[in-house]
């Protein structure tokens, strides 16, 4: 579509909506926890642990502007993409924060240089008594991380596990997604999404996106046949 | 690992960033780093902004150094030609986008350099937008910044100080010699704009100290002569933010809000504010400062480029 073929929108609302009461958690104690964790009192490094597609991104992102809201220092990472693009002495030059997230520490496993970085990073952290949240797919015990430093390390935090959605659950995840973003989602539209564009969580959240912006510009409500007309186009 | 630190200057940007609807034609790599990054407002104009980036200390002052980084002595003014607009009850100054011919300034000069005899002074040209006024004699008066002044009603920028009087008087004196002289005559008939006032100014102090750089570019004259001074090293064959690898970078990027905004967007995104934004998320870029005269500036550090919850 063209820019002159299309409405231009003033973006009130971040392209993503991270927030706790936003996330349908599985077990209440998690919920709970990370609570408890935001206001960097109680807790000192929690550590997430599931498979992929199971929130952790969202969780993490979420706790970390929450601590940024009452004005705190954070500092956000995802190491799948880090190791990707940047040098293990990236994370030497990164400020003092009161709340370091790590997105998916096992994207280091095997790589040595990672490890010991992530390892001093800790220690340096820990040293200025900051907070940690950190992700991952495998519980530390599982761990293919081989610096035994890292991995005793990683063990001194209290675990949560979280656990992949039911069909029913997504529907409601998405549902109370699409609120936060001021949108109606109906439950035959959610199904409808899941049926048809798979049950990936992220792949689902990144297409409410689009449906956002989309309605948004044409003024239309999330119905079914308008979904179909938005996702052919794009 | 190299520690690169990059400030960028985006001149007359503020015309964007001050406009929330404007605000929604920004690239999205700036509109990321503007969100992400802290915000400190300054409404100090683009020399203000400069003369601070090339000094140890800090520099509060309404004038600006332009006559002495135009070569003069410690007794030289900038006296630079301009068109004055009555505006119902005020007076505008216009100065940038006025071109005058090396004639046209030699005759216009010739026209009004006897009112500067009592004063001793001798005005020659720098260049033909650009003269210069050498006094024996320090005059006990402050003036404003062009750029200060440029567009603006003059009145509340007027010369102070003990001598402020005698420069009004000689400014109404210029202003009645170049009225009808015969290098206007021939503009305005050519549909140009006459040449009926000039503006002093420039005897603003250099810095005592000065702060050196380890690249600076981007083309502007007076980027290149502070650089000058401060023993750095200028270069105006930087079009893109992959040819800087210097540790301490110092860019001006010459945006136009005269000119077609779209495509200089365009062009500023695919050259400079993506690749920041990349480097700066790759670590590859310590941190930036982006500096936008009369709006103020925004500071990022590689991590703040994280923050992707803003």
């Amino acid at each position: 579509m063209s820019l002159a073929e299309t409405q231009l929108t003033l973006r009130l609302s971040p392209q993503e909506i991270y927030r706790l009461d936003n996330f349908l958690f599985a077990k209440q104690e998690t919920k709970h926890a990370l609570q408890t964790f935001c206001q960097l009192e109680e807790l000192d490094f929690l550590y997430l642990a599931g498979e992929s597609g199971t929130g952790k991104t969202h969780l993490l992102i979420a706790c970390a502007e929450s601590v940024q809201q009452m004005g705190k220092r954070v500092i956000y990472l995802s190491l799948s993409e880090l190791v990707k693009t940047a040098e293990p002495a990236a994370l030497q030059a990164i400020e003092q924060a009161d709340l370091l997230c790590l997105d998916d520490v096992d994207a280091i496993a095997g790589l040595p240089e990672w490890e010991e970085a992530v390892f001093h990073c800790f220690n340096r952290l820990h040293d200025a008594k900051g907070h940690l949240l950190v992700s991952a797919q495998q519980t530390p015990a599982n761990s293919s991380i081989d610096l035994p430093d890292l991995r005793s390390r990683l063990a001194t935090g209290l675990v949560y596990q979280l656990v992949m959605m039911t069909d029913e659950q997504k529907q409601q995840a998405l549902i109370l997604q699409a609120q936060s973003r001021g949108l109606m989602l109906t439950t035959d539209v959610a199904q409808y999404l899941l049926r048809h564009y798979g049950r990936d969580m992220p792949a689902l959240m990144a297409v409410l996106q689009e449906l956002d912006k989309a309605s948004l510009q044409a003024k239309r409500k999330l119905t079914i046949p308008f979904i179909r007309q938005v996702l052919a186009n794009g | 690992m190299a520690r690169q630190t990059l400030t960028l200057i985006l001149t007359e940007f503020s015309a964007i960033v001050a406009n929330p609807l404007n605000q929604s034609l920004l690239p999205q790599s700036l509109r990321k780093l503007i969100k992400r990054g802290q915000f400190i407002a300054s409404e100090d104009k683009l020399m203000q902004r400069l003369i601070a980036l090339f000094s140890k200390e800090t520099m509060r002052c309404d004038d600006f150094p332009m006559a002495s980084l135009r070569g003069g002595t410690a007794f030289s003014l900038c006296v630079d030609p301009c068109y004055l607009q009555a505006d119902r009850d005020q007076l505008l100054l216009f100065h940038r986008g006025l071109t005058l011919k090396p004639t046209e300034a030699e005759q216009l000069i010739d026209t009004i350099a006897y009112l500067f005899d009592d004063l001793g002074g001798s005005l020659t040209m720098h260049s033909p937008n650009q003269w210069l006024l050498t006094m024996p004699i320090k005059p006990d008066v402050e003036f404003m910044g062009l750029d200060r002044v440029d567009h603006h009603a003059v009145a509340e920028f007027l010369p102070r100080g003990a001598d402020a009087g005698l420069w009004i008087r000689l400014w109404n004196e210029i202003q009645m010699a170049l009225f009808d002289c015969p290098v206007n005559q021939t503009r305005e008939a050519e549909g140009k704009v006459p040449v009926n006032s000039v503006w002093f100014w420039g005897k603003g102090a250099m810095p005592t100290e000065w702060q050196a750089w380890s690249h600076v570019s981007g083309q502007d004259e007076i980027l290149a002569s502070l650089s000058d001074h401060s023993g750095s090293t200028w270069r105006d064959d930087i079009h893109d933010f992959s040819n800087i690898q210097a540790n301490q970078a110092l860019h001006l990027v010459n945006f136009d809000s005269d000119k077609d905004w779209a495509s200089q967007l365009e062009a500023l995104d695919k050259n400079w504010f993506t690749p920041i934004y990349k480097a700066l998320k790759r670590f590859q870029l310590d941190s930036i400062n982006i500096i936008i005269p009369g709006w103020g500036h925004y500071q990022l550090t590689a991590a703040s480029v994280w923050k992707i919850w803003l």
